[in-house]
């Protein structure tokens, strides 16, 4: 005994072992001494990993869904899309320098002509959608070219291309409706009203040579887009040089309503403004709402697993009151025996939230790849026929803070049982 | 060692004085006295036992002592500094540095093998890992347990374990070794050796030791044996 040290550990560097020692104890009684983990407490951080798990996928298909529709409306709508009401325009220049005394950021545009016409074939009659651009400034604006499944990008005519058809893309719906191929020709109808009588319409007819096929991400898109050059969409309506009108791209989408208001504002009624929140305006407010309440009903699976992790904990301090009694008269005070049961709760939320968000994240990659293989999403209903999972920032932060912070609520109240507990009682028995 | 008790002093030469202590517990509309009102003077390096039948107050004395437990009413000093005023987080750091105990079950912690159990108190005291690890071995080593010290309780025998629960009563240096029924759970053989083993540890580390024992052969051999009855002084 007389060779033993006397104690020489400064106070922060005696605070800092017993913190170590906390720790310690904590892994020691959720082990059981020699495992890993008991199985009381295995049981608690699957429950606990298993609804973290479900946040994160459902948070991530949520987001994903809304993020695959705003991209694919950004890709092939722009972000805002600016027409003339009654007589078209002629020159581009006059537009945006109407465009630009409003909105000086506005920077990159493309005009466009829009016409609703009909194709047949195989027995069928469908209302398309024929968009026409500018080869010139289009990919400036809008993100078709990474869109294309089949074929190849091109607008307009080369002068080695032997055809004297202009080029068509259409969307994937489409040409699997008619069975168009690359290199195929198809006909459109565009119905024209008759300069003789109004109440009539003659019809136009253009064919088209199909060059490539494109994954517009939305179905509607899909089943009735077919895009060509904006001389050929002219030529097909009669327009001559006139253009419906443009579409804008911003250097960030998320300014586009408030860009779109303000040139409504100081254009006035004959221009109608139109920015990409509005195209699925319905849908994309349903899916911001659909992310809180998932967030919430899910939120309450984790809820259910910290109560599991709760009265977990009371079975443990029950159980322990001999050794938590003990450790009372080698000299923890109250707030040591608070203290490692509150470590314990917040070993299990750091665990299981961790262990959680990554399952959660494999969930998510396993519904990107069932995509490949099942439907899992009518295109009918839910606009679209498949969706990305998209992990944001503040989901993540929220998933594992929210998890960690109810987790850790949960145990207060076992963990101040446990320091309330009389040690002369554990002690007096066996 | 540092003091961490705060209180006023009072004059007096008693390591431990109690003064008119007082244990209650309610009973439905009455309140069962378990002490009532006992004064007891320790000195330092004294070998007390306190003797009595069951139910006499005899471990409730010793946990108030042992600042384990607060009298409903009264004081007790520890070299003049009145206990009863100081906070829990006061009292556990006092009870780290100062004070051993040694229970009837010898309550060692059954995940934790034979030199964690006696580094306990140092780990919680705030030493290092290592620091602890070292102390320990070696009052393991003293004890005659050096061998065992990789044992889990439950690999040890009676007699071993209660040696492992004084080495872990010890390695603070106390300066007071409260020990309830510490034979009460053995065998004639292994009580007699943990009996003379206190002795030998008493005189060795000049400890006080407080003792409360039904057994009266255990008893005789302190040179001062204090009799409780029903609460009181017999």
């Amino acid at each position: 005994m007389a060779n033993v040290r006397p104690l020489k550990a400064s106070k922060p560097l005696r605070a800092l072992n017993r913190a170590k020692f906390h720790l310690w104890l904590v892994y020691r009684f959720l082990s059981g001494g020699r495992k890993l983990l008991n199985a009381p407490s295995i049981m608690s951080l699957v429950g606990m990993a298993l609804g973290v798990a479900s946040l994160t996928a459902a948070m991530g298909v949520v987001s994903g869904f809304e993020k695959t529709l705003s991209t694919a409306i950004i890709d092939v709508f722009g972000d805002v899309m600016l027409y003339k009401r009654g007589e078209k325009p002629q020159v581009v220049e006059a537009l945006t320098a109407l465009i630009k005394r409003s909105a000086p950021e506005v920077e990159t545009y493309t005009p466009f002509v829009e016409l609703n016409g009909i194709i047949a074939g195989n027995g069928k009659v469908s209302g398309i959608v024929i968009q026409g651009f500018d080869p010139k400034s289009v990919e400036k604006v809008l993100n078709l070219r990474p869109r294309i499944i089949q074929g190849s990008f091109k607008l307009g005519r080369s002068a080695s291309d032997n055809s004297d058809l202009p080029f068509a893309m259409v969307g994937k719906g489409l040409a699997k409706k008619y069975d168009l191929k690359i290199g195929q020709t198809f006909k459109a109808v565009l119905p024209s009203p008759s300069k003789i009588d109004s109440a009539e319409f003659t019809p136009r007819l253009m064919a088209f040579t199909l060059v490539g096929v494109l994954d517009l991400g939305k179905a509607d898109y899909d089943e009735r887009y077919v895009v060509t050059d904006i001389q050929s969409a002219q030529k097909f309506a009669g327009f001559g040089d006139a253009f419906n009108g443009i579409r804008i791209k911003l250097a960030n989408s998320d300014d586009a309503p408030r860009v779109s208001h303000k040139l409504q504002l100081d254009l006035g009624q004959t221009y109608g403004v139109m920015d990409w929140t509005e195209v699925n305006k319905n849908l994309m407010r349903a899916a911001a709402v659909e992310r809180i309440v998932i967030f919430f009903v899910i939120s309450i699976i984790v809820l259910v697993a910290c109560f599991n992790i709760a009265s977990n904990m009371f079975v443990s301090v029950l159980k322990r009151y001999g050794d938590i009694s003990t450790l009372r008269a080698m000299g923890f005070a109250n707030s040591d025996v608070r203290r490692i049961f509150m470590f314990q709760g917040l070993m299990f939320g750091v665990v299981g939230t961790v262990a959680g968000f990554l399952l959660g994240l494999g969930l998510c990659v396993l519904f990107v790849v069932l995509q490949r293989y099942i439907v899992l999403l009518p295109a009918e209903t839910y606009h679209l026929d498949h969706i990305g999972v998209d992990i944001r920032f503040i989901d993540t932060f929220a998933i594992i803070g929210v998890s960690i912070l109810i987790c850790l609520i949960s145990t207060l109240v076992p963990a101040y049982k446990a320091a309330q507990l009389d040690p002369v009682q554990g002690l007096r028995y066996e | 060692m540092n003091n961490p008790l705060s209180g006023s002093m009072v004059a007096g030469s008693s390591l431990i004085s109690v003064r008119g202590a007082t244990k209650s517990y309610p009973m439905g509309s009455s309140r069962l006295e378990v002490l009532r009102g006992l004064d007891v003077d320790i000195a330092k390096g004294e070998a007390v036992c306190i003797v009595g039948s069951s139910g006499a107050g005899k471990s409730t004395l010793l946990h108030v002592m042992g600042t384990l437990d607060r009298p409903t009413l009264g004081k007790v000093y520890f070299k003049g500094v009145d206990l009863t005023r100081e906070s829990d987080e006061k009292l556990a750091e006092f009870r780290n540095q100062s004070m051993g105990f040694v229970f009837q079950f010898h309550h060692l912690m059954a995940e934790f093998t034979a030199l964690e159990n006696v580094m306990m108190p140092c780990r919680i005291g705030g030493l290092s890992q290592a620091e602890s690890r070292e102390k320990a071995a070696k009052l393991l080593d003293v004890m005659g347990l050096g061998s065992r010290a990789a044992h889990y309780p439950s690999e040890l025998s009676g007699g071993e374990q209660q040696r492992v629960a004084i080495a872990r009563a010890l390695v603070r240096e106390p300066e007071v070794l409260f020990a309830d029924e510490p034979t009460g759970n053995l065998d004639t053989v292994n009580a007699s050796k943990i009996q003379d083993l206190f002795f030998e540890l008493k005189e060795k580390l000049n400890l006080t030791l407080v003792v409360v024992t039904h057994d009266l052969a255990f008893a005789q051999k302190f040179p001062k044996v204090l009799r409780m009855r029903d609460g009181l002084w017999n």
